[in-house]
């Protein structure tokens, strides 16, 4: 992007961040930019902000910023190989246009062969070989491409893994194929859910309910199949619930090939889509703060357990996270829907997991000591038989800082 | 792989630096001395020398130091994708009625409820 965040160039290198875009990751640039001019401007060409769930890596160059965004850890080989492709952008591709040329650019397909390029210089993601691809458009890609070993085989329906079976072409070839056509957006994946990921619903998906609006009258045209399964499924999405957990739910009237179809359909129209990275860890974190509460309940009383909640929550001062926490007179409970954070940047979901943090330490910290202990030990069983089956190692990044607490606060117990 | 990737020396390393301002330093040059390793001799060359198994030792031990040291055991375990030993998966004390009500927002629960 250009000094200032209007983005000229934006590419995906995998297929299953949905919710990556280019006013996300501009978003985000000029907030990190308004608190730290000076590491930008004055001090080493590249820098790291690691916000956890996803690490944010600047290249700054003549003209221009190159963010590359990740998950899990940075491999310095890759540094040497986006230097150069920053280079080349700067010094080939937008050299010589002009400002109008700038300010039109279709930055999401322009430069067809840097993105080739850049998918011949960077090792992907695999492709999973449940995924399905199909063609975007009706542009024959076949005219595009001088090798085609796989586009008689891409008819929307079968898999990696049967293309694969059916090219003449070795798996790395095939492989090689789809992953260029898909990062010149030629075609797209379907079926790329796991089991493990969590479903929300977006605002979008009320239309698709009410009976007289124009979306629902256009889905059932185009879905009739996926329509039938929607008032179902419509509660499950609940931000909580894992596509396999919804699976099992349905099962007595559905197959699991009829739901991950409805799944899809509503992914692609726009009414539900899968918790982010930031997302899952704002999730964890309100689970393991459940979970403290209802062991609490156990090892202490219920009265207890509620009286230290109110004295926890009475410290934080953020309605996002206090908001969504529900206490009556003799009752209390958290509300998970994820659509409290549409819209947020990834500071604002990063401070947020640092207040669901703050609250779970207060809540262990106001817990009496006589059973701390007690209350460790439990709470560590039910995270090992719940938590660790759920989440994946990047969920539980940051997590460590709560467990060392708990450790201090079982030493005040000795 | 270098030593300063190997994951069981990460979180090794990690236990034994925080350990040290939870528990105090003389209870982690201890747990060290006990376990074999080397993690606090040298600053420079931190555990260069310690073998996987005794890595793998000293950190099944922090864990004993506390239920919560366990958590954070697991923890680390699995951020740095390191196979957490047998012995620290026994449990102890299940809640079960918890676990059931929170087993329909995750597949195949059940059935490693009962497992």
């Amino acid at each position: 992007m250009e000094r200032g965040g209007i983005p000229l160039f934006f590419m995906k290198l995998d297929p299953k961040a949905q919710d990556l875009d280019p006013m996300l990751v501009s978003g985000f640039f000029t907030a990190i930019q308004s608190f730290s001019k000076e590491v930008i401007e004055k001090s080493s060409s590249m820098f790291q902000v690691d916000y956890g769930a996803r690490l944010f890596t600047v290249f700054s160059g003549e003209t221009t910023d190159f963010v590359v965004v990740s998950i899990g850890e940075w491999d310095d080989e890759v540094t040497s190989v986006l230097k150069s492709l920053h280079e080349e952008f700067e010094s080939i591709w937008i050299k010589d246009l002009s400002r109008s040329e700038k300010d039109t650019l279709k930055i999401d397909t322009e430069f067809p062969d840097f993105r080739e390029g850049i998918v011949q210089n960077l090792s992907f993601r695999k492709l999973s070989g449940s995924w399905v691809p199909f063609v975007v458009g009706s542009e024959d890609i076949a005219l595009t491409s001088s090798m085609g070993y796989v586009t008689p085989h891409i008819d929307g329906k079968r898999t990696v893994s049967e293309i694969i079976e059916a090219s003449d072409a070795t798996a790395d070839e095939v492989l090689a194929e789809l992953t260029r056509y898909w990062a010149l957006g030629k075609i797209k994946f379907s079926r790329i859910l796991n089991k493990e990921d969590i479903i929300t619903s977006t605002s979008k998906i009320d239309k698709l309910l009410q009976l007289s609006s124009p979306q629902r009258v256009e889905f059932t045209r185009r879905y009739p199949e996926s329509i039938k399964l929607l008032p179902r499924l419509s509660t499950l999405f609940d931000s909580r619930r894992t596509v396999g957990a919804i699976i099992e739910n349905v099962s007595d009237e559905y197959n699991e090939n009829q739901v991950m179809e409805a799944i899809d359909t509503l992914l692609e129209s726009g009414a539900i889509s899968v918790l982010t990275p930031e997302k899952r860890r704002l999730l964890l974190m309100k689970e393991a703060l459940e979970l403290a509460v209802r062991v609490a309940e156990k090892i202490y009383t219920p009265e207890e357990a509620m009286q230290v909640l109110k004295i926890a929550l009475d410290k934080v001062g953020v309605s996002e996270v206090s908001g969504v926490i529900r206490m009556t007179q003799d009752s209390w409970g958290i509300d998970y829907n994820a659509r409290l954070y549409e819209g947020l940047d990834p500071q604002r979901l990063s401070d947020l997991y640092a207040e669901w943090m703050k609250l779970l330490a207060q809540y262990v910290a106001a817990l009496n000591k006589d059973k701390i202990e007690k209350f460790a030990e439990a709470f560590a069983d039910t995270c090992e038989t719940y938590l660790f089956r759920r989440y994946s190692g990047y969920d539980f990044r940051g997590f460590e800082e709560f467990s060392f607490w708990l450790e201090i606060n079982c030493l005040k117990a000795k | 792989m270098s030593e300063k990737t190997r994951p069981i020396h990460k979180v090794a390393d990690i236990l034994s630096r925080r350990g040290q301002t939870i528990y105090g330093r003389e209870k982690i040059v201890d747990l060290c001395s006990r376990t074999g390793v080397s993690l606090l001799d040298d600053f420079a060359e931190l555990g260069q020398e310690d073998s996987d198994a005794s890595l793998l030792l000293f950190v099944v031990n922090y864990a004993k130091l506390s239920p919560a040291a366990k958590l954070s055991v697991l923890t680390l375990a699995r951020i740095y994708d390191v196979a957490i030993p047998k012995e620290l998966l026994e449990r102890r004390r299940i809640l079960a009625d918890i676990l059931e009500s929170l087993s329909e927002f995750t597949h195949e629960i059940t059935e490693r409820l009962r497992g």
